[in-house]
This record gives structure tokens, sequence and C-alpha cells, in this order.
């Protein structure tokens, strides 16, 4: 049986009386790439910002390998490899695309280090082989605003691969994209899986098809249900979630 | 060279050009307007300083005076201790000075006797000013106060300490300041000194921002968010780059004091702070020679109106002001820059940047 890299116990997150996860339990295998949906406020957005530190939970548990993280600071939560795309993808605009990448690049993350860190040409190949997977290597010298949405969202990509996580929590990263873009993007979360635990939140069921093995139902903050897609898809209760919708895999 | 310098051929010998032209200003123009580049040039290491926090950090500091009037005071005062210990004569026994005796002072404070020697105060005076900005640094950015709140609470630490100045007269001079203690005036040594100090600090910031260190300066400026989850403890660079700037502007305040022969509340006041910003904008911020172009311009054009137009040149300065804003949001050395970067991305075949200031605020 393989151990659990992530696990939620009674993870309870409420914001001004509003009840947004609600003795969430959910864990995540290592190695694993795992899908996560689930409507309109569902709680998904806020399962990564907690993961991440962005807000600590009301109540509940997160381990990390065993290690409750609940409430720590997000550069530490970074340090033991948690990391994470968000939902609008968020470059630095005024760097280069090789810029951005060497900000995600693992190491260097203390003020006095970094003063003294300098780019090796080890550090530049590095970049370069994950430009190239991201297909962006000969924009590399450009700023990053003159990219298209779609391309945002696999720089954001990229910038994460570089910073070597043991997982990856990627928001919606198909969301501007053409369907060609979506299919390269798919093949690209499963490149990248092999070696890592990978919670994507996607709401496009064409391509959580492409890319899932499982996936986790999230509905009013609970777990809803969990499955393969063939499950998930035939699932009464999450069909009647999706309001006015006959099945799943008629959502956008 | 171009590795102690990061300088490029060309831009080596411009920097050698402009250097020589303000070496050899002394020997062209009279001690007056000698003096008052010497000035302008303890502005220009202020707006770099500025440059550094707003610039590349993206901090809007209204407070960057706080330091440059506490480097001030530090040595107005120290030279004045010593002006007074060696011309008892003329303020009478006790040989302290005048302000204390007005305020009813029969002896100088012991805790600031230590100041009578000047190459103690002013390393001290420096340290000091490092120091307050630490303490104001880690009670803002760690609690992670951005933005206008930033501007806001720095404004209001500026106000304390120019009211602090102004009401501790038996210290400090009060309204008047600290004035009549010998100043190198017309010293085209202490003119070059100066002229080094501001060298050395431009070479500095450049060392800090083409740094790796710097990079990770500019994505704070453009997502401290991003960056926090990439693992940077934003603060700590912000605190560290504050506390770095803050010591520049206390150097650049004790030479102006130096030279200037005079300190007062306004050296430490918002309205310093605010000008500072101005003279960032108006050159281009994030570009470090944008800053000090923009200090030297703006001042030079200040000093020269105020001399042919008596009663309207702050109108004429402030009408510059909006001009160049509107027309180039992104200051006059950052539009140039931006151009050429342009032209040199078109020639190479890439995708040319976007015609507008990108600097934008960290969303929440």
């Amino acid at each position: 049986m393989a151990t659990r890299i992530l696990e939620t116990r009674g993870l309870v997150n409420i914001v001004s009386g509003h009840t947004i996860i609600d003795h969430l339990d959910f864990d995540i295998e290592e190695g694993e790439l795992r899908v996560l949906v689930g409507p309109n406020g569902a709680g998904k957005t806020t399962l990564i910002d907690l993961i991440t530190g962005r807000f600590g939970p009301t109540a509940g548990q997160i381990l990390f390998r065993g290690q409750n993280i609940a409430g720590w600071p997000r550069h530490r939560i970074y340090g033991i490899g948690i990391s994470r795309k968000f939902q609008v993808p968020t470059v630095y605009d005024n760097l280069t695309i090789f810029e951005n990448m060497a900000i995600g690049l693992r190491g260097h993350r203390r003020a006095f280090s970094s003063l003294v860190f300098r780019i090796t040409s080890s550090h530049a190949a590095r970049i370069e082989r994950i430009l190239a997977q991201v297909n962006l290597l000969a924009r590399a010298a450009d700023e990053a605003h003159t990219l298209s949405h779609g391309e945002k969202q696999w720089l954001e990509i990229g910038m994460v691969v570089a910073s070597e996580p043991q997982l990856m929590l990627l928001d919606e990263p198909t969301t501007g994209m053409t369907r060609e873009e979506t299919n390269t993007t798919a093949k690209l979360i499963k490149e990248i899986a092999g070696t890592r635990a990978v919670m994507v939140v996607e709401h496009d069921m064409s391509f959580v098809r492409q890319i899932a093995n499982k996936i986790t139902v999230i509905h009013q903050g609970q777990k809803l249900a969990e499955g393969s897609v063939r499950e998930i898809e035939n699932n009464p209760k999450v069909a009647e979630v999706y309001l006015g919708r006959e099945k799943i895999s008629a959502a956008p | 060279m171009t590795g102690l310098t990061g300088l490029s051929r060309n831009q080596s010998i411009i920097a050698l050009v402009v250097i020589g032209g303000f070496f050899f200003f002394p020997l062209y123009a009279g001690p007056f307007r000698t003096d008052q580049l010497g000035l302008f040039l303890c502005y220009v290491i202020f707006a770099l300083s500025l440059d550094l926090i707003w610039g590349f950090t993206g901090i809007l500091s209204l407070g960057n005076a706080i330091y440059f009037g506490g480097g001030a005071y530090f040595i107005g005062l120290a030279l004045k201790l010593q002006y007074a210990a060696t011309h008892a004569t003329r303020y009478g026994e006790g040989a302290i000075p005048d302000f204390m005796t007005w305020n009813g002072l029969t002896e100088i404070p012991g805790w600031m006797r230590p100041l009578q020697n000047v190459w103690f105060a002013a390393p001290i005076g420096v340290l000091a000013m490092g120091f307050l900005a630490f303490v104001f640094g880690v009670i803002t950015f760690k609690r992670h106060i951005y933005g206008v709140y930033c501007a806001v609470i720095t404004l209001a630490e500026s106000v304390i300490f120019e009211e602090l100045i102004i009401e501790k007269q038996a210290y400090t001079g009060g309204f008047n300041g600290i004035t009549d203690y010998g100043s190198y005036s017309g010293s085209v040594h202490f003119y070059w000194v100066i002229l080094a100090v501001t060298v050395f600090f431009f070479w500095l910031s450049r060392k800090l921002t083409t740094t790796h260190f710097g990079m990770i300066l500019r994505s704070i400026r453009e997502n401290e968010l991003r960056s926090e989850f990439f693992g940077f403890e934003v603060a700590n660079y912000k605190i560290f780059v504050f506390a770095v700037a803050a010591m520049m502007s206390a150097v650049a305040g004790g030479l102006y004091a130096a030279l200037n022969g005079i300190v007062s509340h306004q050296d430490i006041g918002p309205i310093l702070s605010i000008e500072g910003v101005i003279w960032v904008a108006v050159g281009g911020r994030g570009t470090l020679i944008g800053s000090m172009v923009g200090a030297i311009l703006v001042k030079g054009a200040q000093s020269l109106l105020s001399e042919q137009f008596a009663w309207f040149w702050d109108l004429l300065v402030g009408f510059m002001f909006i001009l160049v804003i509107v027309l180039m949001p992104d200051g006059i050395v950052g539009t140039l820059l931006r151009r050429a970067r342009r032209r040199r991305a078109l020639a190479a075949g890439r995708l040319p940047a976007y015609d507008a200031t990108r600097i934008e605020e960290t969303p929440t």
C-alpha cells in the first residue's frame, strides 16, 4: 500500500460565519496524480490556500508526510516541498521569462545567500530544459507580459516545476486555453507527474478524462465522492450537484 | 573592469565622462555653484536610496527623510558641539551651543557628550538610522503592511520625527534648527568627497540590483504574494533593503549637514520625503540613473527658476512635474530605456514590450 504524502483530518475553515471547508478528510498518496472537481464555491481553491498557508484553518490538521503543517508560514511550507500554481496565472510581468524561471528555481531563498547566488550554466540548462517542455524556450528573453493567457499558465507551471516540489498543487491550469493548448497541457502534466504527487483543480471534464486516474468531488466544503472517472461520471449524487446538468460529463 | 562594475564598454565610457564632468566642475564654476552641486549630490544619494526601496522593491515610503534628517542632525549636532567647545568666548562660559543656553541648559547632557567627536558621531548616526529603519521595517513588513497603508505609516513616522525635533528644542535647536557651526562650504575637497561617496553608492546600488538578490526584489515589487509561495520570506528582503537605504540616506544627510552649515526640521519632515518621490518619478523609478537625473533636474530647475522668477517658480516646477508624469509615466530615463529596449527587441525579431507603465500593486 502506497504511503500518503498529504492528508487532512477534520479540516474546517470558517470565514465570517460561512463554512467554506467543513470537516474535510482528504488524502493524496506519494507520486499520485489527483484531480479535484466541484462546482464554483465548493472550496477547491480554499483547500489549496489552507495547504499552502495562505490562511490557517479554523480547526483540523493538515499532515504532510505525517507532520502537521496547519498554520505554518508560507515559506516554510514551500521549504518542505509544496508549490502551487494560482487560479489566475500569476507571473512576474516585467521580468523576462528566463528571470521568472530563475525566481522559481529551488535554492537561494534567504536574503543573504541570494546576494551571492549566481545562475550557473547548469541552472541555465535546467531552466532551458523546462522551458522547452512548456514550449516557451524561444521566448526566454521576452518579458512575461508579452505572453498570452495560456502561455502564462505554462510559464507558471514551468516555474512550479523549477521549484522541485514533492507535492504540486495546480489550480485550473487550462483556463483560457484553446482545445489544442489544453491537450498539450494534459500531456505536460502527465510528464511532470511521473515522479511527484500532483493535485489538479479543474472544471474541464474532457481534460480531466485525459489525465485522471482518481477524482475527488468536493461540494460545500465536504467530500462528495471519490473514485475513477467512470465511477464519478455515473454517480447520481455528483450529477445532482451540477445543477441543470444530466451528468458531470456535460460540464464545460 | 566589467566584472567590478557590471557595465559594458560604452556604459563605462559614459560613466567616466559624467564622473569627469562632475569632478572638474569646480574648476569652471564658482564656489557658489560648486556648493550647490555638492548639495544636489546629497539629494542624488537620497534619491538612489528611495529608488532601491520604491523603484525596485515597490515599497512606497513617505518617510525616507527621517533617515536623511537623522543623519544630518547627528553631524550638525556634533559639529555644533565641537564648534562651541573651541569658540568658548563667543557663547560665554560653559562652551555649550547657543540654543542650549537659550533653553536654560547650563551644560551639555551626558548622553550627548560622545557626539562631541564628529568621527564618532558619523558612524554612530549611520548605524542608528539603520537600526531605526530595521525596527520600523520589522513592525511594518512582518505584519504584511504594504501599498497605501505603508505610505501612510511612513508618512506618520516622518511627521512624528519632525514634531519631536521642533518640540525638544533644548537638544535640537527646535524650529530654528542648528546653525552657525562652521561648515565645509566653499571646500572643493569636500565636494570631491561627496562626489566619491555618490559614485560609491551608485556602484553599491547597481551591485545590489543586478545580482540575483535584485531580481528577487523586482519579483517582490511585481507580486509579493507569488514570491511568498515560492518560499521567499518577503518581509526579510524588505527589511534588509529598507535598512540599507536608510543608512545611505543617513550618509547623504550627514554630508548635507556638513556642507550646508544648517540643519532644520524640514530635513527630516514629510516634505523632503515627498520631494524625493517626485525626483524618482520624474527620472524614472527602478532605473537608478533615473532617480539621480530626476534629483538633479528637479533641484536644478527649482534653483535656476527661483533665481529668475522669484514669485511663481514653484508653479513652473509643479507644472513641469505634471507634464513629465502625463507624457512619460515611466519618467524621463525610464521612457528612454524602454524605447531602447523596444528597438533592440524589434531588431532581434522579438515581440516589442508594452507601451505603458507596468508596475502594478500586488493583488491581495
